[in-house]
């Protein structure tokens, strides 16, 4: 592959990485969401929805990606009734099912996360936030969750990076992210090393970038504590 | 729900799962407990800081680029720059990749299990007169596996998912033979929740057996 190809297909390849950035923080957001809705309900000590929770993350956290994103993918189309409803909207696009499974996987293990850090913050905090006077929401939004963010966001680092790899299986349901702009350019030109090499640069790139992210975003948390 | 017949087919497809998670397991621990000493030995910067730089260029990468990086790429590599006519077998391939992730992350377990262990053992190992090696192999190595026995039963459970990957380059494991019954018998749903019903199970088997070992090694230990 000369200089000249390379310019042919820059703008694929920078579709590419924009697909897999797009992927990265749809799902992140889904999954942020989802799984605080799932911590909130695993403190209502309500016992059958605290099964339920335990069975949901036993379930995504025992089976493999891959197999969560082809059921969702190819598995939704065996129902006529699934077929005729608005969600077959997200479901026929390759983009929504990776969204959804991704964002069910990720909240899957960051329920488990979140209930230890919320576990981990002492009681003493509570009856001084009950002694103060406080209402319950009060309490949460003001004390809890601010002190939650701040013992979250090391820990998340994790689940993001992880993410950004994870997008990278959509490539098996036809979605042209980086890994199947490579898959596409390796077919194309024959050229298999350097379009591999180039697409782990990248890769390793926007991990990078997302390290560096974090730890200026961790430097202001923790300066504007004190 | 009708299986029609491929449940033979799963069940071999699981039996190959099995084999390439435990054998890449195997592997994963043997490279990432070398890269742990070669990391924590201070006598050779080059081959310390190279093994690091490594290290985190395959956690950085996706799982799935770098099987297909060794399948693909090294087909490329054998055929056109070593000239060598052999054909890549997926299986072999399958269990360095997945070895090669294992060992990589299982080298961080390892450097911390490593330094949680008193530095004075080491010296009173070597005034009783032991050599290096007996005082590796009896004094720290049964210490390393009880204090990292949790986080590589974590990742064993990673990489018995991972193996699903190798699907993708031909092999014929259960994520492949999910694929195979679900294209033939137009019933993706079934077959597909069949198989992750199975790596449950395999998961849920394979945390069993790390407890009673994990139980073993932390015998007369609180």
């Amino acid at each position: 592959m000369d200089l000249n190809e390379l310019k042919y297909y820059a703008p694929l390849v920078l579709n590419g990485v924009f697909i897999t950035i797009a992927l990265m923080v749809c799902s992140l957001v889904m999954g942020l969401l989802l799984s605080s809705v799932l911590t909130a309900l695993s403190f209502l000590k309500f016992k059958p929805l605290n099964f339920i929770i335990w069975l949901y993350t036993f379930i995504i956290r025992g089976t493999p990606l891959l197999v969560q994103i082809f059921l969702i993918y190819y598995g939704s189309a065996q129902f006529e009734c699934i077929r005729n409803s608005f969600l077959w909207h997200f479901l026929k696009s390759g983009f929504g099912c990776t969204v959804i499974a991704l964002s069910l996987n990720s909240s899957g293990y960051c329920v488990v996360l979140f209930r230890g850090l919320v576990k981990s913050i002492p009681q003493g905090e509570f009856d001084a936030c009950l002694s103060l006077g406080m209402s319950k929401i009060q309490m949460i939004y003001s004390v809890i969750l601010s002190r939650l963010i701040r013992i979250a966001i090391p820990s998340y680092s994790n689940e993001v990076a992880i993410i950004l790899k994870s997008t990278s299986l959509a490539s098996t349901i036809t979605i042209m992210d980086l890994m199947g702009v490579t898959k596409f350019l390796i077919s194309a030109t024959y050229a298999t090393l350097p379009c591999l090499f180039l697409a782990g640069c990248i890769y390793l790139l926007i991990n990078f970038l997302i390290i560096k992210l974090y730890s200026l975003s961790l430097k202001k948390i923790y300066t504007l504590r004190i | 729900m009708q299986i029609d017949g491929f449940i033979l087919q799963l069940i071999s497809g699981a039996k190959i799962t099995i084999c390439i998670s435990i054998l890449s397991i195997l592997f994963g621990v043997l490279l990432g407990l070398l890269w742990a000493i070669c990391a924590l030995k201070k006598e050779m910067s080059i081959l310390q800081n190279s093994i690091v730089i490594f290290n985190s260029i395959i956690r950085g990468m996706p799982e799935i680029l770098i099987i297909f990086g060794m399948y693909f790429g090294g087909a490329v590599f054998i055929n056109n720059i070593l000239h060598l006519n052999i054909s890549v077998n997926p299986f072999i391939v399958g269990v360095l990749g997945l070895a090669l992730i294992y060992g990589a992350y299982a080298m961080q377990v390892f450097i911390g299990a490593i330094l949680m262990i008193p530095h004075g053992q080491i010296d009173s190992g070597r005034a009783l007169g032991l050599s290096p090696v007996f005082t590796f192999f009896h004094i720290l190595l049964p210490q390393i596996f009880r204090y990292s026995l949790p986080g590589l039963s974590n990742l064993c459970l990673v990489t018995l998912k991972d193996s699903s990957l190798v699907a993708l380059i031909g092999l014929q494991d259960l994520m492949f033979s999910a694929q195979v019954a679900s294209n033939e018998s137009f019933k993706p749903f079934t077959y597909y929740m069949l198989s992750a019903l199975m790596y449950l199970i395999l998961t849920s088997f394979f945390e069993i057996i790390f407890k009673i070992i994990y139980n073993k090694y932390r015998h007369g230990f609180k």
